[in-house]
């Protein structure tokens, strides 16, 4: 059985499944807007894309073995609370069918209460709730839950509020295989962010303005032969923490490395330079560190903007120049970079999906569907009047 | 180029193709053939791994991006589009046409007829197997161990050889090793070359100098451009490595041996070439002293593959090849003596037979007996018999008649008298099965004298049979067959009823318990429950009406059409085939009962299962057994219970059957209303119990009716002195023998009533 990555088309947002090669699913991030879920809108249904992906439980109930919000922003986490069972195992009702989570990966955040600079949408702060709970019942039960109960918490959390978590708690730099409570040797993810605590107020304040997300680097088996894809994935972390993860790790620059690398922030200019885009246009510099440490393609690599189709002009993100410079690394190992937003088409972006064999990752071809042929254009699509 | 004109369909057809995702580039179309056929060179997109875009291409040479020529042929859309591929596009890979076209290999797309898929799924359906194509190719994976090994396409070679494929597949070991067979052949001569149509037989002679004379030959026919003749056949399979391991062949190659020496290189693939030199050594030496020839030679490489060959369920696949030989140096031209390959066909086998009717060829041919070589047994033995599971004997012991043609499977020769055809049907059924290459015995002779002797018994049916199967719808034949105790195995029975209106199976449960009597007394007892069903069956125009024959016989029979008998022959074979392949009923046995829709075309079946019968001997007089069915069982069961502290009863009914003694009781009536209960005595009444019994045995046209009374004792006691009374007034009054059933709390007992002497008393 090969892995696969798949890339759920939903603009400038987040939504990739992974699904190893032992058969686990691992959703990271969700961006389902209302207009998705309208079938009289042309925004790709990705609700129903995710759900044909997954799989029932002997309960009937669909399921993800984790889902990974990376940082709670509204465009990594809308549709949460409509399209996912939130709560305790036994409240999930087979009338509302929603996505069973057997277990949640969690940055430390959850604990932070909101602050001025930490403002939640109903969906984040739906997911901090949830959090909770499994944290509270894996505390009171002294360890061992169940599917639906579990939570990963990715980073260690400031002032000591994770001491007593080490069962469920992976720290920054290490390496995990554990999935849902069980080892998986099809995968392996090492943890590069949130970076360790410093007791630096200054670095903590940069730090916290760019954009803590949770960043992964996983090796995925393919064919039952390990590590046949790297894929890099860090949500919307910006340049400070590429540039500090650059002078940490560019010694053992191994640990950055992709066959598939998901451009931070939605192909963000802000994630390789301190200047902005739209204000000096051309002038704006490169941040060389940060550069590097998004630079790490293996040979062929595929770089992919997870954003709306990428434009000529001076929106960011996506940015057309930060396009350029990913362009250039893809160039630079005969790689590819593609944009989910305008595959196959800008006129109607569908899934981009990777299947990963014994040969590495390889970019499902698209097939063209009856629908294609066979649709009503804009009949249905727009008012017409017949006189 | 410029300027040409487009029909609106080509132009439609060229705007999908560069709407299709896998599509980079649509070229400038062109006209070629006269103006028919409009050419596109179509660029697609191939997904390479990551690891392969250095490259550019994959390891089978797929280049990231394939330029695929698209023919449309005039008759577009009516016929399909021809997709080819660059010249120099690998043409070692599976799933490509044996052609070329302009020089370009055509890729095989699809496992059908193109224009079958252009029509079920458009062009988009082309497109998308082409963009699947090439993205197969480029991984190795065009071979799907999923769908099998595809072998080398052969079926464009002029030369061609018909053999039992099974039969040489099963001669493959871990040893490796050749064998002769004996090979009949046509010698076509047309433009000065040779084309051989041969068939390899299952004999394997001995092959030594003194046998070649007898072995080769070759003589001209009526037909100028036509010889008949006999050589040989060999076939080659390799053994294992020197590791150990199977020799296993799992690279992919066309066909292209055009010599001896490449023959050989092509053994040496497969992992047969030292049995290949041993076999040729061996008849080079047997030929050496015979003048005659030269004679075609058939070569067979069996080359194993990785998995099992698409269409078989064998990874063996057959490579055959036609050489001449003659003395005294075998090849004429040496190393250099043309070779062809052959394509292989088929021959008829009882292996190819099952695989085309969806069972495994290494599946056994499970031995039964049909009874009853008549139109329906006919039509179930040749059914069957398609499928490769004929019956091993056929037992009938009447003669084709003229009317026979109406219905029968087999069909009458032409020619004035006919004679052939008025010869036993079971030798006649035993003839058309040896076309099926399954060997059956044909036993012309009467069912109930076949059980009256052991020693025929033997030749009726072996001790492994499968089952014996009745299509007499003979009520003689049912009843010896429910009597004897010399079957090996379970009956099935098919018959028909009511002019094809209903048809009915039975199958008896393990140990021949329910029995083919109990069966069909329980199938009578179903159809009084669907008194339509009955109605039909039953009915005044039910009888099977006496056709008229030749002056001074007949034959029971009814009139319906084969087409009608067909309907019912189709389901009762498929019935059988499936319990050939799953087993007999376990748990029990079966009725089925089928009925024709209300227009004519097509059948319901009901399957009723059917629990053993509790079977009781009568304890006095003649031996007579009662078999009380799982229905009257309950409702007796049910009145007991009704009644802790009384003795209570009722009405039995079933059937009698004289030959082998036994009492169906297949349904039990309430006591009439002026029945008494008290504690030591139960008094059945009698009124409306008269016409109730009419009634009952009216609506299934007498074939269930009363056999007597049942009634409970407290105690476990058996028949008391008032019981015998009752048996001995019972009797008196009726022809048929009857029986009263005593249910007590430890079993039943019973006491019969025979109207040929009296309840005779004694314990």
């Amino acid at each position: 059985m090969a892995s696969k990555i798949t890339l759920f088309p939903v603009g400038n947002g987040d939504m990739t499944l992974i699904e190893t090669d032992s058969g686990r699913k691992i959703l990271i991030d969700l961006n389902i807007r209302a207009a998705a879920d309208d079938s009289d809108d042309d925004t790709p249904d990705v609700a129903s894309m995710l759900r044909e992906r997954l799989e029932r439980d002997a309960d009937g109930r669909l399921y993800l073995d984790a889902l990974l919000l990376s940082h709670p922003d509204k465009d990594h986490c809308t549709g949460l609370r409509k399209h996912f069972h939130l709560g305790p195992p036994d409240e999930w009702s087979k009338k509302d069918d929603k996505i069973f989570i057997r277990e949640m990966w969690s940055s430390p955040m959850v604990f932070r209460r909101a602050s001025r600079n930490n403002v939640l949408c109903d969906d984040a702060k739906a997911f901090n709730t949830e959090a909770r709970r499994r944290v509270q019942k894996f505390r009171d039960v002294g360890g061992i839950v169940g599917d639906g109960d579990r939570i990963l918490i990715l980073g260690e959390d400031e002032n000591g509020k994770t001491d007593d978590l080490t069962a469920i708690l992976v720290r920054g730099d290490e390496t995990f295989s554990r999935i849902n409570g069980q080892y998986d040797w099809s995968m392996t993810a090492r943890l590069l962010a949130p970076l360790p605590k410093t007791d630096d107020d200054e670095e903590e304040e940069a730090l916290s303005k760019n954009q803590s997300s949770t960043i992964l680097q996983f090796s995925l088996a393919g064919d039952q032969v390990g590590d046949r894809c790297r894929f890099l994935t860090g949500g919307d972390a910006e340049v400070a923490i590429w540039e500090r993860l650059w002078q940490r790790h560019s010694w053992r620059s191994d640990w950055l490395s992709y066959d598939i690398l998901q451009t931070p922030h939605h192909c963000s200019w802000h994630s390789l330079s301190h200047d902005s885009w739209s204000e000096m246009g051309e002038d704006a510099e490169v941040c060389e560190d940060a550069r590097n440490a998004l630079s790490q393609a293996r040979d062929g690599a595929t770089i992919v903007a997870s954003s709306k189709p990428i434009k000529d002009d001076d929106s960011d993100p996506p940015c057309i120049r930060a396009k350029r410079e990913y362009v250039a690394i893809a160039d630079g190992v005969n790689g590819t970079f593609k944009c989910v937003g305008e595959h196959p088409s800008e006129k109607s972006p569908d899934v981009m999906e990777f299947e990963i064999g014994k040969d590495g990752p390889r970019l499902k071809t698209k097939l063209m569907k009856a629908a294609t042929v066979l649709s009503s254009g804009v009949i249905g699509g727009q008012p017409l009047a017949h006189g | 180029m410029a300027d040409i004109r487009l029909s609106d369909t080509i132009l439609r057809a060229l705007a999908l193709v560069s709407a299709h995702p896998a599509v980079f580039h649509v070229g400038t179309p062109s006209l070629v053939d006269g103006g028919g056929t409009v050419v596109v060179d179509v660029t697609f997109d191939v997904n390479l791994p990551n690891s392969w875009r250095r490259a550019g291409e994959s390891p089978s040479g797929v280049k990231l991006q394939e330029v695929v020529r698209i023919a449309f042929p005039c008759g577009f859309p009516l016929e399909a589009p021809e997709v080819s591929l660059r010249r120099d596009f690998n043409r070692n890979l599976p799933h490509m046409q044996p052609w070329l076209t302009d020089g370009r290999p055509v890729p095989c797309l699809y496992d059908g007829d193109l224009a079958e898929l252009l029509h079920h799924e458009g062009l988009a359906g082309i497109l998308n197997q082409t963009a699947v194509w090439l993205e197969r190719a480029a991984l190795g994976t065009l071979i799907d161990p999923k769908q099998g090994w595809e072998p080398v396409r052969r079926d464009s070679f002029a030369d061609d050889l018909v053999a039992d494929a099974e039969g040489l597949r099963r001669l493959v070991d871990r040893k490796g090793g050749y064998r002769f067979f004996e090979l009949d052949y046509l010698r076509m001569e047309a433009n000065g070359s040779s084309v051989i149509h041969g068939h390899i037989s299952g004999v394997s002679p001995k092959l030594n100098t003194d046998a070649v004379p007898r072995l080769f030959g070759e003589t001209p026919t009526a037909a100028n451009t036509l010889r008949r003749g006999r050589s040989l056949g060999l076939v080659v399979w390799p053994g294992k490595l020197p590791s150990g391991k199977l020799a296993i062949s799992d690279v992919y190659l066309p066909e292209t041996v055009t010599t001896v020496a490449e023959l050989k290189q092509r053994a040496e693939l497969y992992g047969c070439a030292r049995e290949l030199d041993t076999a040729l050594n061996w008849l080079k030496r047997c030929l050496s002293g015979y003048t005659g020839g030269p004679f075609p030679l058939a070569v067979v490489l069996l080359a194993r593959r990785p998995c099992n060959v698409i269409g078989s369920q064998s990874p063996i696949e057959l490579c055959p090849y036609v050489v001449d030989i003659r003395s005294p140096n075998l090849f004429a031209e040496g190393e250099a003596t043309p070779t062809r390959p052959a394509a292989h066909r088929h021959a008829v086998s009882r292996a190819l037979l099952a695989q085309m009717a969806g069972g495994a060829a290494t599946s056994e041919r499970p031995p039964w007996t049909l009874i009853g070589a008549g139109s329906l047994g006919s039509k179930l033995a040749l059914h069957l018999a398609r499928a490769g599971n004929g019956p091993e004997v056929v037992i009938d012991k009447s003669s084709m008649a003229p009317h026979n043609a109406a219905r029968h499977a087999l069909i009458p020769t032409t020619g004035d008298m006919q004679i052939l055809w008025m010869d036993a049907k079971a030798r006649l059924l035993c003839d058309a099965l040896k076309g099926l290459q399954q060997e059956a015995v044909s036993v012309v002779a009467n069912v109930a004298s076949i059980l009256s002797s052991r020693e025929q018994v033997r030749r009726a049916w072996s001790k492994r049979s499968w089952a014996v199967v009745n299509a007499t719808a003979s009520l003689v034949v049912r009843d010896a067959l429910a009597s004897s105790n010399l079957l090996p195995t379970r009956v099935v029975e098919t018959s028909l009823f009511a002019g094809g209106l209903i048809g009915i199976i039975t199958a008896e449960g393990p140990g021949r318990n329910p029995n083919t009597g109990d069966l069909m007394a329980e199938s009578y007892a179903l159809l009084h429950e669907d008194l339509a069903a009955a109605g039909a069956v039953f009915g005044d125009n039910a009888a099977a009406s006496r056709q008229t024959l030749g002056q001074g016989c007949g034959s029971m029979t009814m009139a319906m059409s084969d087409g009608r008998l067909s309907l019912f022959a189709a389901g009762m074979s498929e019935y059988l085939l499936r319990r050939q392949r799953e087993g007999l009923p376990e748990n029990g046995g079966e009725v089925l009962i089928g009925r024709l829709s209300d227009d004519g075309l097509g059948l319901v079946w009901h399957v009723h299962l059917v629990s053993p019968v509790a079977e009781v001997s009568t304890t006095n007089g003649e031996a007579w057994r009662v078999h009380v069915h799982p229905r009257a069982l309950a409702k007796i069961q049910e009145e007991t219970a009704r009644w802790p502290t009384s003795e209570t009863g009722g009405v039995l009914v079933g059937r009698v059957s004289e030959a082998s003694h036994t009492f169906h009781v297949v349904d039990v009536l309430d006591a009439p209303e002026d029945s008494h209960r008290s504690p030591n005595e139960f008094v059945l009444g009698t009124k409306g119990l008269r016409q109730k019994l009419t009634s009952y045995s009216e609506g299934v046209g007498w074939s269930l009716f009363c056999l007597g009374t049942w009634h409970s004792h407290l105690s476990a006691s058996g028949p008391s002195l008032t019981d015998r009374a009752t048996a001995t007034a019972v009797s008196i009054a009726r022809l048929t023998p009857a029986v009263l059933l005593i249910h007590t709390p430890t079993g039943f007992h019973a006491l019969l009533a025979d109207s040929a002497g009296v309840a005779k008393g004694g314990a």
